[in-house]
């Protein structure tokens, strides 16, 4: 775990409300400590602004790490978000990180599936990455409310393209790729081909991560699913974070964080108490 | 150079600048951030006797420069924490103060016993105020509870005992008394504020439990005065612990008569702050033509 005052290169708009941050080292220096040991799905606390309000860091993964620099794919939703897209080429932004775990790669499959819901996609391109380095096929779906909550524009499109993995867009209401949930997609892909090994992982609303978790985890397919909570610390520190769920037994309940334990889990453990879990 | 010791009671701290119990964790966590054995001490979260596992979440909502928050003493208990946590931590060569909190009169002294024991735990902080366990009546509000709980752990460990108190109260010249004359040897002013999150269209709490508490540096002010009643009322070191985020924070509360310092929310912000503020102390007090802490503390007029 790292903190280091990086240099904006870009803070672009990609389309409607999402932006793009590319964060780098000075010149002089070798490498980003924190980009050099970031994983896919796990985040960064950003100092969103220098003041007091908002007050707190705001967590976001990594979409794109290389040494020298990577990347965060946010969208506006709030006075720090906000306060995040004011940033200029070449101001100081404090961050620190990698926290919590990330994805792991699952062995023997033949299909990676990658769900993604809205901002969920930020996680997806490291992970394409390191599923694209396993003889198993890649592929990615992408749901969202509307066209406008497709931030599938642009350098992310073209980051994508680079990829060459099929992806397929579901909008609730039709106004980008197909009608429809992302998850009636991932059903019918798995009913479809009922005797592939698939592995899935996903990232977005809660009720998106619920229904993927109930298609997969009682047919024993392996599934891990990145979940969001409100952060203070990120550090595991303060206990804030935490959701309910199984406890290592199976028989009681127990609350784990989000931040430090997570915010990549089994959903298996979240089975019974998918209720209690607010959308943050 | 800057002489920046402190004495709590019988324990001499580098420098007056502490982290905070609850906001550091174990202090481990912070490792790579933060050179622990750099910090004055390291104030553990609070344990009690037995494991608790705190309220529902959510646990913390932001608000105006500060945040509330209701953790509910979540912890693993007195004896996994000394089993578990303690080692790694002293092992960093950080000062170790253990935070304890009891409910019933008694687990004060079992819980001073048990820290009087713990190898490399150099003293203890009575949590007296903290608002999440969802008594009625904090025992830091009740200066006979207050002297009860002190009396309980001054009996049970010859480690100093520092009795941490609640701003929720109409003067704390009472209960900052009534800890230094059950023989405390400090006193932390303060815990956090009570407070309410809104949600006003579901009528109901924004946080899983009814109430929290209010941190960060919004409370700054309150806390000052806070500070200054107390170190008016009693003769034992004060310790400021309210919306501290920078070093010239330090110094108004150094100036109105904390002998030390903790850094609580400001760690969420910049897990480094207590590292940044120290490295600025001691140049700082030079400038100001201290030669020891102590020639700075209170000197407001
Ligand atoms: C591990 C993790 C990774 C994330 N990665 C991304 C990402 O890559 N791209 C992206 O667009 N968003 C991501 N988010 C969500 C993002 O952190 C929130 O949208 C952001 O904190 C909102 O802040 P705000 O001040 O703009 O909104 P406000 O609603 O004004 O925020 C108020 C408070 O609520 C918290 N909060 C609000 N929404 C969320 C949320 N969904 N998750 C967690 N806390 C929230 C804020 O941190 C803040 O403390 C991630 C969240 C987590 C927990
Ligand atoms: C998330 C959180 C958890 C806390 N937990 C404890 C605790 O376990 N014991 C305790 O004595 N104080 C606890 N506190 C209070 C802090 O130690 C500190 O006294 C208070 O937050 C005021 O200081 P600050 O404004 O610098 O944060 C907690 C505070 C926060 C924000
Ligand atoms: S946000 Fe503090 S423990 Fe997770």
């Amino acid at each position: 775990m790292f903190q280091e005052n990086l240099i904006v290169g870009s803070n672009e708009n990609v389309t409607g409300d999402y932006y793009l941050m590319h964060l780098e080292i000075g010149e002089r220096e070798e490498e980003t400590a924190i980009a050099s040991a970031a994983k896919p799905g796990q985040f960064v606390q950003v100092r969103v602004h220098e003041g007091t309000a908002p007050l707190l860091r705001r967590p976001f993964t990594f979409y794109k790490a290389r040494k020298r620099f990577f990347e965060i794919l946010y969208k506006i939703s709030g006075e720090g978000t906000r306060a995040l897209c004011r940033y200029n080429k070449g101001e100081r932004v404090d961050v620190v990180g990698p926290l919590g775990n990330g994805f792991t790669l699952v062995p023997d499959v033949d299909e990676h599936l990658l769900v993604a819901g809205g901002s969920g996609l930020a996680s997806m391109y490291l992970l394409s990455r390191m599923c694209g380095r396993s003889p198993a096929k890649t592929v990615l779906l992408l749901g969202a409310q509307n066209k406008d909550d497709v931030p599938m524009r642009r350098s992310v499109a073209q980051d994508f393209d680079g990829l060459a993995i099929p992806i397929q867009v579901w909008t609730n209401d039709g106004s980008l790729g197909n009608t429809g949930f992302v998850t009636k997609a991932l059903e019918k892909i798995l009913q479809d081909a009922a005797k592939m090994r698939f592995a899935v992982y996903a990232s977005g609303p809660i009720g998106m991560l619920r229904k993927v978790a109930e298609l997969t985890t009682p047919f024993g397919i392996p599934t891990q699913i990145s979940l969001e909570q409100h952060i203070a610390c990120g550090l595991g520190v303060c206990e804030g974070c935490v959701v309910k769920t199984k406890d290592d037994s199976g028989s009681g309940y127990a609350y784990r964080k989000v931040c430090s334990d997570g915010p990549v889990f089994d959903p298996a453990i979240f089975e019974g108490y998918w209720d209690e879990i607010v959308e943050p | 150079m800057a002489n920046l010791e402190v004495a709590i009671g019988s324990l001499t701290l580098k420098n007056p600048v502490m982290l905070a119990s609850g906001t550091s964790g174990s202090g481990e966590e912070l490792h790579g951030l933060l050179q622990l054995d750099r910090v004055g001490a390291v104030v553990t979260k609070t344990v009690t006797l037995e494991p608790r596992e705190g309220h529902p979440p959510p646990r913390t909502v932001e608000t105006a420069s500060g945040m509330v928050n209701a953790i509910g003493l979540a912890n693993m208990g007195a004896d996994a924490f000394i089993a578990e946590k303690l080692p790694p931590l002293v092992a960093t060569g950080a000062t170790v103060i253990a935070s304890v909190a009891g409910f019933a009169e008694e687990e004060w002294g079992e819980l001073a016993a048990k820290m009087d024991a713990a190898e490399g735990v150099s003293a203890v902080e009575l949590n007296l105020s903290c608002p999440n366990t969802g008594e009625e009546k904090l025992i830091a509000q009740d200066p006979a509870q207050i002297t009860a709980a002190v009396s309980k752990a001054r009996a049970a460990t010859s480690k100093p005992v520092i009795a941490k108190l609640t701003p929720n109260v109409t003067d704390i010249a009472g209960p900052a008394v009534a800890a230094a004359d059950a023989g405390a040897d400090a006193v932390t002013v303060a815990n956090t504020l009570q407070a309410l999150v809104v949600d006003w269209r579901r009528k109901k709490s924004r946080l899983g439990a009814p109430q929290g508490g209010f941190s960060g540096p919004a409370v700054k002010p309150h806390i000052l005065y806070l500070v200054n009643r107390a170190a008016a009322g009693v003769n034992i070191p004060v310790i400021a612990s309210g919306g501290i985020m920078t070093v010239e924070d330090v110094c108004e509360y150094l100036c109105v008569g904390a002998s030390a310092v903790q850094i609580g929310t400001a760690t969420f912000v910049d897990p480094s702050a207590a590292m940044k503020i120290l490295d600025k102390l001691e140049p700082l007090l030079v400038s100001l033509g201290a030669e020891k802490l102590a020639d700075y503390v209170g000197s407001y007029a």
